[in-house]
């Protein structure tokens, strides 16, 4: 038996040391040094990496902007009289914004203001199915359970399928990581993807959770009501296709018990922003000069008239049949 | 807690090492105490079930021995365990049905929910519970007086919550003789181990999502890609179960205790009648002797023994699920079975020669071809799968382009096409042809060192690179 065991673990010795020496060599997702992360191709794992860093540096912003990644290319640094910093992470979901904020309070920063942007993904994908994504695993998971968390980053096959794009010579870059820790968006001024609405790929995820959506939205609105903290939310100008793909899947259900939560503004429903394919890079993502629409729309109260007889802009409080019957019109 | 987690590679070892750490005395105990923490892990209310299955077949083998009328013990017995079984696994099934035929003479019954979520393993342990009944009552065996040994037996948990559904004769004797360490079935067994987390968390895990895709929303599909998820699915189901027999059988081998094979090369089957001794072999065996036999077999004429052939895969199909989709599984092999048995269709005589490879061929197609009944979520969506699956074949180009694009997703390029063939389909392929001349294991087991070391590394390592990310239940736990 001693001679089983020796070989066993001898053997199971050599061959894990290898593959976890690849991972940590790899680290397509950037969670081994989250303060100093490299532009490798992959798109890291923003969640954990910017908890770390604010948690890291809890003076240096005074409030954030939490959503998925059409959220992600709102210069927040232009928002006047705050210094805002754009957290948003790949499909970020509000019961992982609400992790987070619940985080941030406990760790003694009381931000001024939260801006989240919500749209059809914030209720149709299960936030379970982040938990084995190298991409999206949240920050929280770092903290409650770090054996699964760490497990998940040293599997060699999560490793394994970013590996082409780490290592397909990806051009870093510039002021990467500078933008990243300082700014928190993803996409600069002018950039243009020549995406057209052919391209577009909407499909409906199967999955459906108003009721859970809207009670972390709740749960956050409590929390910044408890804090003294303004809690601005609005929802994303997706695109024709995107939102009318949302339209067969209870979107305006999920507007309505929005609504009994919170006031937001609405950007959604088909205007000439949203019917404009020039406006979006993908199927999923608005450019930053579109971003920057909504903001002097909810900072200085600036949108265009046309626009606004659109819905777009339309500040909803007690008044969600209204707005469903403008962009329904 | 399932074979592909953590919790089991921390189990395993530690039972392995107490177990042979520990008097052999003790050791039946230990057993017992880990087979029952096992299940436990699932639900721990459902231990009940298990030690009520256990009592009754263990006082009805005791009162079969005192000589009490073995036919009433038998049949009691068997009545209170299938009634548990009835109660959890088709109560639902049967009531529905029932309301929905009453429904069409305006009745309708109270309704009933009763809200049970059904125990694993329960009709494996069942049918292993009547088998040494009915054993006992033939005299195949002796009563089994103690009790620890006999709630081992039933409740072993390395074949305790998906087979192979072991015979009395060969499992209990061995839980209860006493027996060295042997390094060579240690060895092998953890060679099992990892063939059958290849087969499970390579190979099934990453085709699942690709059938669950099309099967969970077949309405939105048609043509090829249904019939590519229903290959898929084939591949899948033989990978999951017998990577579940495999991993089952390595755990056990590492106690010194050798389980039934269950797999052997199925897809290498020139009949339905070979290919069912070659897929889960226990219960099949399980069928022949203890429901088929007993029916009259081939012993009472030809249109008998069709009838017999036929109930009996009818009954194996309910025994899978309680869906009427199973039973329409096991109808069409058993209408198959009885076309063979008509027409005298008997194996290829000569192994790998054109006709052999042409058969195979042709019995893998039916056997795929019958397993939207075993994937489908209900009937219409079964006739739906059937009806449409030729759909724009006319075309064939476009046909087999959007259907494996559908199937595929976009996610899916060339290189995950290649990973599939070269990662899944050749090795399993390669595996099981040779499996029919050797045991692939100790074949590789008999090379030089540096060839085989580098066989293992390679195997370890695709394991570890290409396994799917996050635990998928074994498929036949359901049942």
């Amino acid at each position: 038996m001693k001679r089983f065991i020796k070989k066993i673990l001898i053997f199971a010795l050599v061959l894990l040391v290898v593959p976890l020496l690849f991972c940590i060599a790899v680290d397509p997702f950037n969670v081994m040094h989250p303060l100093n992360i490299r532009d490798n191709g992959v798109e890291p794992n923003k969640n954990y990496i910017k908890m770390t860093y604010i948690l890291e540096n809890p003076d240096k912003f005074d409030s954030f902007m939490f959503g998925s990644s059409r959220v992600g290319n709102f210069h927040t640094e232009n928002i006047e009289g705050y210094n805002c910093y754009n957290m948003t992470y790949s499909s970020g979901l509000p019961s992982e914004h609400l992790n987070n904020i619940r985080t941030l309070v406990s760790n003694g920063i009381r931000p001024r203001m939260i801006l989240i942007g919500v749209d059809y993904y914030s209720y149709a994908i299960n936030p379970e199915t982040h938990l084995t994504e190298g991409l999206r695993c949240p920050y929280e998971i770092s903290r409650d359970d770090p054996f699964s968390f760490w497990k998940l980053y040293l599997d060699p096959a999560v490793v394994r399928k970013s590996l082409v794009e780490v290592i397909s010579g990806h051009t870093p870059e510039d002021n990467y990581s500078k933008i990243f820790y300082n700014y928190g968006w993803n996409a600069a001024y002018d950039l243009r993807t020549g995406f057209t609405f052919a391209d577009a790929k909407a499909y409906p995820t199967g999955y459906s959770d108003i009721e859970s959506a809207v009670g972390c939205i709740r749960e956050i609105r409590d929390i910044c009501i408890e804090y003294g903290i303004d809690l601005i939310v609005f929802t994303n100008p997706v695109n024709q296709p995107s939102y009318e793909m949302a339209l067969e899947n209870d979107y305006f259900s999920f507007l309505r018990a929005l609504s009994a939560v919170t006031p937001f503004y609405n950007f959604s429903g088909l205007n000439d922003i949203t019917c404009d394919e020039s406006n979006y890079l993908d199927t999923d993502h608005y450019s930053a000069e579109v971003s920057d629409l909504v903001l002097d729309c909810i900072f200085k109260n600036k949108v265009d008239d046309r626009l606004s007889k659109q819905g777009f802009g339309f500040y909803v409080d007690n008044n969600i049949d209204e707005l469903i019957s403008i962009i329904e019109s | 807690m399932l074979f592909n987690s953590l919790k089991y590679a921390i189990f395993l070892p530690v039972v392995f090492a107490l177990y042979w750490i520990i008097p052999h005395k003790y050791r039946c105990w230990l057993l017992l105490i880990a087979s029952y923490y096992f299940y436990m892990s699932w639900n721990i209310k459902y231990v009940l079930l298990i030690a009520f299955i256990t009592a009754v077949a263990y006082f009805a083998g005791l009162g079969i021995e005192k000589k009490i009328n073995g036919k009433i013990v038998v049949f009691i017995s068997a009545f209170l365990s299938l009634s548990l079984l009835f109660v959890f696994k088709y109560f639902g099934l049967f009531f529905d049905t029932a309301n929905n035929i009453l429904s069409h003479f305006a009745i309708s019954l109270h309704p009933v929910t009763l809200k049970l979520i059904l125990p694993v393993g329960i009709s494996f342990y069942t049918f292993q519970a009547i088998g040494y009944v009915i054993d006992v009552y033939r005299k195949e065996v002796p009563a089994e007086h103690n009790y620890i040994l006999f709630a081992t037996f039933i409740s072993f948990f390395p074949q305790l919550v998906a087979g192979p559904i072991e015979r009395t004769s060969n499992l209990l004797p061995q839980i209860r003789d006493e027996k060295d360490f042997d390094y060579d079935k240690a060895v092998y067994g953890v060679k099992l181990i990892c063939v059958g987390l290849y087969k499970k968390i390579v190979i099934a895990d990453n085709l699942a999502p690709y059938v669950d895709r099309i099967y969970n929303n077949i309405s939105s599909y048609t043509g090829f890609s249904i019939v590519l998820a229903t290959l898929l699915f084939t591949i899948q189901i033989y990978c999951d179960f017998s990577g579940y027999t495999d991993i089952a059988r390595g755990s056990a081998k590492l106690l010194g205790i050798d389980l039934m094979e269950n797999f052997k090369s199925p897809f290498f089957s020139t009949t339905i009648r070979e290919y069912w001794s070659r897929w889960h072999i226990s219960l099949s065996t399980w069928f022949k002797d203890y429901f088929y036999i007993p029916l009259g077999g081939n012993r009472k004429g030809k249109a008998r023994h069709s009838i017999n052939l036929f109930l009996t895969f009818l009954v194996s199909g309910l025994w899978h699920g309680a869906n009427w989709t199973f039973v329409l599984w096991g109808s069409l092999h058993g209408l198959l079975r009885v076309f063979e048995n008509v027409f005298k269709i008997k194996e290829a005589k000569k192994r790998f020669s054109v006709e052999w490879w042409v058969r195979c061929l042709v019995i893998f197609i039916a056997v795929s071809g019958f397993f939207p009944c075993f994937r489908a979520n209900s009937l219409s969506d079964i006739w739906y799968a059937y009806s449409h699956m030729l759909d724009g074949v006319i075309n064939p180009a476009s046909y087999l382009h959007d259907g494996f694009a559908n199937t595929t997703g976009i996610e899916m390029g060339t290189s995950a096409l290649i990973t599939c063939i070269l990662v899944y389909l050749l090795p399993l392929t390669l595996y099981d042809f040779f499996s029919l001349k050797t045991d692939v294991l100790i074949w590789i087991g008999e090379r030089k060192t540096a060839v085989r070391y580098l066989f293992y590394a390679v195997i370890v390592f695709i394991i570890l690179f290409f396994h799917y990310v996050g635990e998928v239940s074994f498929i036949y736990f359901q049942f």
